[in-house]
C-alpha cells in the first residue's frame, strides 16, 4: 500500500524530492545572458543599475534562452521567443517611484517633481528618452570598484522640515558627516556657483548606502550626465535650464565624444565647483595625487582602514589614468616622466621606456659627459624623438 | 478585508476550512454525545434511561455514518483519502483519525448487534422473502436465543458501552484538540479546548435524543416515557451548565490575562463574531435554554404538555447553539488574521461545493438514514424478552 | 548577489567532485539542455546542505521584482502568493498602517500617510520561514509536507489530501491550497534551481541584493558570515518554530 520510496530517509516518499527538483528553471542568471549580450552586459555591470538582473525588465527569458540556443525549438515561434523590454515609465517607476518606505538612500522621484525639475514640459515623456536602461546616470567609475566612503547623511533623510538649529547647537544630536565637513572649501566654493541653486552634491555624485556606516560614492563627469539636463530636446523647456544641441555645440569635432571624460568641464569649471581638494579636514594633502604612493608603499594597511583592498587597481590597473589621452605620447608624458619617473613605475616596468627610447629614462646623471659617445654609436635619430634638432647649439 | 486600519496576509483572504468542517465536528459531537447517553443505561445502569438507551446508540450509528461526509467534501483530493491510514505521521493530531474513526465505528456497529440479536432472531422467525434473507444475513445466520446467551450479549454490551465511553470521549476530544493544538491561531489554540468540546458534545447529543424522541412521538401521536425524558432534561441542564461555564471561563482567563491576543480576540468578539457569538450563541441560545431548563427543572407544578414542549424547544436551541459554538470557534478563529493586524471575511455561498445548501443536506441526511434504520431495529418497540 | 554566486558555485563544484554517483543517477532522467545539470541528490549529498535565508529589511526598495519572478518559476495561482512584500508606515503619533497590494505584485502607488506625517517606513519582504521545528510539517497527517535532508521544507504533491491542516498550523500565513491541484502548496526555496547551482528565482531577481540566500553549514558562506557580523532577529520567535528566515533591521511592528 505504501509508496515504494517511503520512508527512505525520514517519514516521507524520498521520490517526491527528486521530482520536485525536476521542475524546470524559468529564470535566467543574468550570466546567461551575458554569454550573447557580452557588449550590453559589460556596460550594464558598470553602471548604477549592475545590481538589476537582467530578469527583471525583460522577464523570465527561458523561452528566448531555449529558442536561440537552439534546445528545443519545439513549437517555440521566434515571436514568442522575443523578449519583453519593459522600459515604459511605469516599468521603471517599480523601483524609481518616490515612496517614504524606500531607503533615503535610493534614487526615486515623483515624476511631476522630476519634470518640473527638469523642466520637461512633456507630460508623456518616457525615462529612456534621457536614461539609458543599461547605463542609468553614465557612471565614471565601475560601480562595483568605486572606494568606500563614510556614510553622508542629509538632514531631510530625519527632518521633515529644514531644522532650525544646526546639528551642533542640538544636544546629543547623532554625528552626522555633510559633504561640507571634509570638502569644506569645495562645498563653499561650489555654493556661490549658479548650479548650487538647483542641485546638490548628491546630485552629481551619486551615493550608493553599502550598510549602516559606508558606501560608495562616484565621481560624474562626462558629457553625457551633464547633457541629461542640459541637451536640446523636444520634450524639454526650451531656454531652462540652459540647453545645448550635440554634437554642433563642440562644433561638430569628431574627436571629442560624449563619453569623454570631464569634457564639460575643460570649459565650464568655474560654473560648478573647483575640481581640486585642498580642504584641511580631508585626511588628504592637496597634492596627495603624487604623494599617495610613497604613503602607499610605506603602509598599506593605513589605506585599507577606508579604502578596499583592491581600491589601488581601480586606478592603476583598470584604465588608463585620466592624463593619458591620445596625445599623451606625443605631449605631456616626457614632462611628468622627466618631473617624477617612478610615477610610471606604478604601472609600467621600470625599464619600459627603453622600449621606445632604447635608451635609460630620463638620461642617468652623468648622461652629460657620456652622451657623446652614445650619439656617435647610434646617431642623433633617437634624440630628435624629444629634442629638437638645434637642440645641441644650446651648447656647443 | 483590507480597510486602511487593517492587515491580513495575502494568502489569508481566502478562508481554508469552510463550513464544512464546523459540521464536523458538530456531527460528531452528537455522535460521541448520544453514544454517552446510551452508555448512562448500559454502564452506569440508569433503568430510567432504558426507553432511550437503543435509540441513543442506533442514532449514534446514522451519524457517525455521515461524520466523514463533509470531511471528504472538504478534501482538496478525497481520492486520497486513505494516505492517512497508509502513511499516516503520527508527529501529527490528525494522523490517528482513520484508525479512532474505525475503532469507534467497529465499537458501536458491535453494540447494536448484540444488543438488537435477540430482536432480529425474533423477526428473521416471522418475516418472509427476501426480508427473511436480509435479517439472515444481518443476524450471521445464528438463531440460538436462549436465557444464557441473553445473558451473554448483556455482558458484551455492558463491556462494550464501558470501552466506548472512552474512546467517544477520544473521538470528539481529538477533534478539539485539533484546534487546541494549533499554537498560531489565537482563537483556538488553549488546553481548554478539547474539555469544552467533549461537554459540548454531550449537550448536543443529549438534545439531538430529546429533541427527535419527543418530535417522533408526536408524529405518531404517543406519549414519551417521563420519566426518562424529564431526566433527559435535567442531564441536559447540567452539562449545558458546565460547557457554557468552560466557554465563558476560557475567554475570561483570556481576558483577564490581557496579553497582546486579547488585544486582538476583544476585536474579533466585539466585531465580527458580535452577533453570532454574543448576541446569538451566548444570549440568546445558551441563556434561554438555561433560564427554561431551570424552570422545567425546578418549578414543579408546571403542566405536562407546557413542560414538554418547553424542553423540547430547548433542546432544539441547545442544537443550534452548538452548531453557533462550532461555527464561532471554526470560522471565528481563521478571520483573524496571523498578522494580528485585521480580520477576514466568510461567506459559504448557497450553491457552491462547500456552500449552505450542501451543508443542510449533510445535517439533514443523518436524520433520512435514522428513520430507515428505524425500519431495520425499531427503538421504541417492546423488546422481545419482555413478551 | 555576484560573490554570494561565486562561493556557491564552488562549494557545489566542490561537493559535485564527491557526489559523482549523484550525477550518474541523475543523468538517468531527461531535463531540458538549457537547464543546467542537478549536482546532487542522495540524502548524504544533501546533508551537507543546510539552506538559510537572509532578508535585509533596510535595503528592500518593495519594487516587487521578488513577486514578480516567483509568481512565473512557479506558477502561482492568482490571489495566492509564495513570497510578498509588506510595507510598513508609523506616522507622528504612533499609528502603524501594514499593507500589501496584490503582495507587492504591482509594487506600491503612493504613501498612505501625509509624507510630511510619516516619521518612519519601511519594506518587509516575506516568504516561508522553512522553520526548523515547522509546525505545518508537525501536522501534516499523511506525511506530505516534510523536511528535506538540506533543511528545506517541501510538500509531496502526490501524496497531499489537501485537509488545510497545514495551512492553520503556519503562524507566518506562507501556506495556501491550490485549488487547482487540491493540494497544500507554498516556497520551496526554489528547490528546482538551488540543486542546478542556481539561487532562488526571488534572489535572483531581487535588485537590491535584499535578499540573501545560502548554506548555513558553510563557515565561508555569505549568509554565514553576514549572520556572523549583522544583528538581526526572526518572525514571532516564541512560537518555537525556530525559523530559518532571518531578518536584518526588524521591527517589533513586524509579526
Amino acid at each position: 500500500m505504501q509508496p515504494d520510496s517511503y520512508g527512505f530517509v525520514g517519514n516521507y516518499r524520498w521520490d517526491a524530492n527528486e521530482q520536485i527538483m525536476q521542475q524546470p528553471v524559468l529564470n535566467q542568471n543574468s550570466k546567461t545572458c551575458a554569454e550573447c549580450h557580452e557588449n550590453i552586459y559589460n556596460l550594464h555591470e558598470k553602471d548604477a543599475h549592475y545590481t538589476v538582473p537582467c530578469v527583471d525588465c525583460h522577464g523570465a527569458g527561458n523561452v528566448h534562452v531555449a529558442y536561440f540556443k537552439g534546445d528545443s525549438l519545439k513549437g517555440i515561434t521566434k515571436q514568442q521567443a522575443y523578449l519583453e523590454k519593459e522600459f515604459k515609465l511605469d516599468g521603471c517607476l517599480l523601483c524609481h517611484q518616490k515612496l517614504k518606505a524606500r531607503p533615503a538612500d535610493f534614487p526615486q522621484i515623483m515624476k511631476e517633481d522630476h519634470y518640473k525639475f527638469l523642466h520637461v514640459s512633456d507630460p508623456k515623456t518616457q525615462c529612456i528618452q534621457c536614461h539609458n536602461p543599461h547605463e542609468p546616470i553614465f557612471l565614471l567609475t565601475d560601480v562595483k570598484n568605486s572606494r568606500l566612503h563614510p556614510i553622508v547623511y542629509k538632514c531631510s533623510e530625519c527632518h521633515s522640515k529644514t531644522p532650525e538649529k544646526s546639528p551642533k547647537e542640538v544636544e546629543n544630536h547623532p554625528t552626522i558627516f555633510e559633504c561640507k565637513d571634509c570638502h569644506a572649501e569645495i562645498a563653499a566654493d561650489f555654493n556661490s556657483k549658479p548650479h548650487s541653486k538647483y542641485i546638490d552634491c548628491r546630485t552629481c555624485h551619486l551615493y550608493h548606502k553599502e550598510n549602516e556606516t559606508t558606501g560608495r560614492i562616484y565621481k560624474n563627469g562626462n558629457a553625457k550626465f551633464c547633457l541629461l539636463c542640459h541637451e536640446k530636446k523636444s520634450f524639454k523647456d526650451e531656454k531652462y535650464p540652459p540647453k545645448i544641441e550635440w554634437p554642433k555645440h563642440v562644433g561638430n569635432n569628431t574627436i571629442i565624444t560624449k563619453s569623454d571624460e570631464k569634457i564639460c568641464l575643460n570649459c565650464h569649471e568655474d560654473k560648478i565647483h573647483k575640481m581640486h581638494l585642498s580642504s584641511t579636514q580631508n585626511p588628504h594633502s592637496v597634492n596627495w595625487k603624487s604623494e599617495h604612493k610613497d604613503a602607499a608603499r610605506q603602509n598599506q594597511e593605513i589605506c585599507s582602514k577606508c579604502h578596499t583592498s583592491n581600491s589601488c587597481q581601480n586606478c592603476h590597473m583598470k584604465s588608463k589614468p585620466s592624463s593619458h589621452k591620445a596625445d599623451w605620447i606625443k605631449g605631456l608624458h616626457k614632462v611628468s616622466g622627466a618631473k617624477n619617473p617612478s610615477s610610471c613605475e606604478t604601472c609600467h616596468k621600470k625599464n619600459s621606456c627603453n622600449g621606445c627610447h632604447k635608451l635609460d629614462m630620463p638620461h642617468p646623471k652623468d648622461f652629460g659627459e657620456t652622451h657623446m659617445e652614445f650619439i656617435s654609436q647610434k646617431g642623433k635619430v633617437l634624440c630628435n624623438n624629444c629634442h629638437k634638432e638645434d637642440f645641441c647649439k644650446t651648447c656647443h | 478585508m483590507q480597510t486602511p486600519d487593517s492587515f491580513v496576509f495575502p494568502n489569508e483572504l481566502h478562508v481554508t476550512w469552510t463550513v464544512m468542517i464546523v459540521l464536523y465536528p458538530y456531527i460528531t459531537g452528537m455522535v460521541a454525545g448520544a453514544f454517552i447517553v446510551s452508555s448512562f443505561y448500559h454502564v452506569f445502569g440508569m433503568e430510567k434511561l432504558k426507553p432511550i438507551a437503543k435509540f441513543a446508540l442506533v442514532s449514534s450509528l446514522a451519524f457517525l455514518c455521515f461524520a466523514t461526509v463533509p470531511l471528504l467534501n472538504h478534501l482538496g483530493r478525497p481520492d486520497r483519502a486513505f494516505n492517512i491510514m497508509v502513511t499516516p505521521n503520527f508527529n501529527s493530531a490528525m494522523s490517528g483519525f482513520g484508525f479512532v474513526y474505525l475503532f469507534y465505528m467497529t465499537i458501536v456497529v458491535l453494540e447494536i448487534w448484540f444488543s438488537y440479536r435477540a430482536e432480529l432472531i425474533n423477526k428473521y422467525l416471522r418475516s418472509k422473502g427476501i426480508v427473511k434473507q436480509i435479517y439472515r444475513f444481518i443476524i450471521l445466520g445464528n438463531t440460538t436465543v436462549n436465557d444464557s446467551t441473553i445473558v451473554y450479549d448483556r455482558k458484551i454490551v455492558t463491556f462494550l458501552a464501558a470501552f466506548g465511553i472512552p474512546v467517544a470521549c477520544v473521538l470528539h476530544g481529538y477533534v478539539g484538540f485539533l484546534f487546541g493544538s494549533i499554537k498560531a491561531n489565537l482563537w483556538w489554540s488553549t488546553p481548554l479546548m478539547f474539555i469544552i468540546f467533549i461537554f459540548s458534545a454531550i449537550v448536543s447529543g443529549l438534545a439531538v435524543l430529546i429533541f427527535l424522541y419527543q418530535f417522533v412521538h408526536w408524529i405518531r401521536r404517543k406519549t414519551v416515557n417521563q420519566e426518562s425524558y424529564e431526566l433527559m432534561a435535567k442531564w441536559l441542564w447540567g452539562f449545558m451548565i458546565i460547557a457554557v461555564v468552560l466557554e465563558l471561563m476560557e475567554v475570561l482567563s483570556i481576558s483577564y490575562e490581557n496579553t497582546e491576543r486579547w488585544e486582538v480576540l476583544q476585536l474579533l468578539i466585539n466585531g465580527k463574531l458580535k452577533i453570532s457569538y454574543v448576541y446569538l450563541q451566548i444570549f440568546v441560545f445558551s441563556l434561554g435554554p438555561f433560564l427554561i431548563l431551570s424552570a422545567t427543572s425546578l418549578i414543579k407544578s408546571m403542566p405536562i404538555k407546557l413542560k414538554n414542549f418547553l424542553i423540547w424547544l430547548s433542546s432544539g436551541m441547545l442544537l443550534i447553539q452548538v452548531l453557533l459554538m462550532r461555527w464561532n470557534v471554526v470560522i471565528g478563529g481563521q478571520l483573524v488574521s496571523k498578522s494580528m493586524r485585521g480580520f477576514t471575511e466568510y461567506f459559504p455561498g448557497y450553491f457552491d461545493k462547500e456552500g449552505l445548501l450542501v451543508s443542510f443536506g449533510i445535517i439533514l441526511v443523518p436524520f433520512i438514514l435514522l428513520m430507515l434504520f428505524d425500519k431495520l431495529f425499531p427503538f421504541f418497540e417492546k423488546p422481545w424478552e419482555a413478551k | 548577489m555576484d560573490k554570494i554566486d561565486k562561493i556557491e558555485r564552488r562549494q557545489f563544484l566542490k561537493i559535485g567532485l564527491y557526489t559523482t554517483a549523484g550525477i550518474m543517477m541523475g543523468s538517468l532522467f531527461a531535463f531540458s539542455k538549457t537547464d543546467r545539470e542537478i549536482l546532487y541528490k542522495s540524502p548524504e549529498d544533501l546533508s551537507k546542505f543546510d539552506w538559510g535565508f537572509l532578508v535585509d529589511t533596510t535595503r528592500c526598495i518593495g519594487c516587487g521584482a521578488c513577486v514578480r519572478a516567483c509568481k512565473v518559476e512557479n506558477n502561482v495561482p492568482d490571489s495566492y502568493f509564495r513570497t510578498w512584500v509588506e510595507r510598513y508606515e508609523i506616522d507622528i503619533n504612533g499609528k502603524v498602517r501594514v499593507d500589501s497590494p496584490n503582495g507587492a505584485m504591482d509594487s506600491f502607488k503612493d504613501d498612505n500617510f501625509n509624507e510630511a506625517e510619516i516619521v518612519k517606513a519601511f519594506f518587509v519582504p516575506k516568504l516561508c520561514n522553512h522553520c526548523y521545528d515547522s509546525a505545518c510539517t508537525q501536522v501534516c497527517p499523511v506525511g506530505a509536507t516534510y523536511d528535506s535532508p538540506d533543511g528545506v521544507v517541501l510538500i509531496d504533491k502526490d501524496r497531499c489530501v489537501g485537509c488545510g491542516y497545514c495551512v492553520q498550523a503556519c503562524p507566518y500565513g506562507c501556506r495556501y491550497i491550490d485549488h487547482e491541484k487540491g493540494v497544500a502548496d507554498k516556497c520551496t526555496l526554489c528547490y528546482h534551481r538551488i540543486q542546478r547551482g542556481e539561487a532562488p528565482a526571488c534572489v535572483n531577481a531581487c535588485p537590491r541584493a535584499a535578499r540573501i540566500f545560502g548554506n548555513l553549514k558553510d563557515p565561508e558562506s555569505k549568509i554565514r558570515k553576514i549572520l556572523n557580523l549583522r544583528r538581526y532577529g526572526t518572525l514571532k520567535p516564541d512560537l518555537g518554530t525556530n525559523p530559518k528566515c532571518y531578518y536584518i533591521g526588524l521591527d517589533m511592528e513586524v509579526k
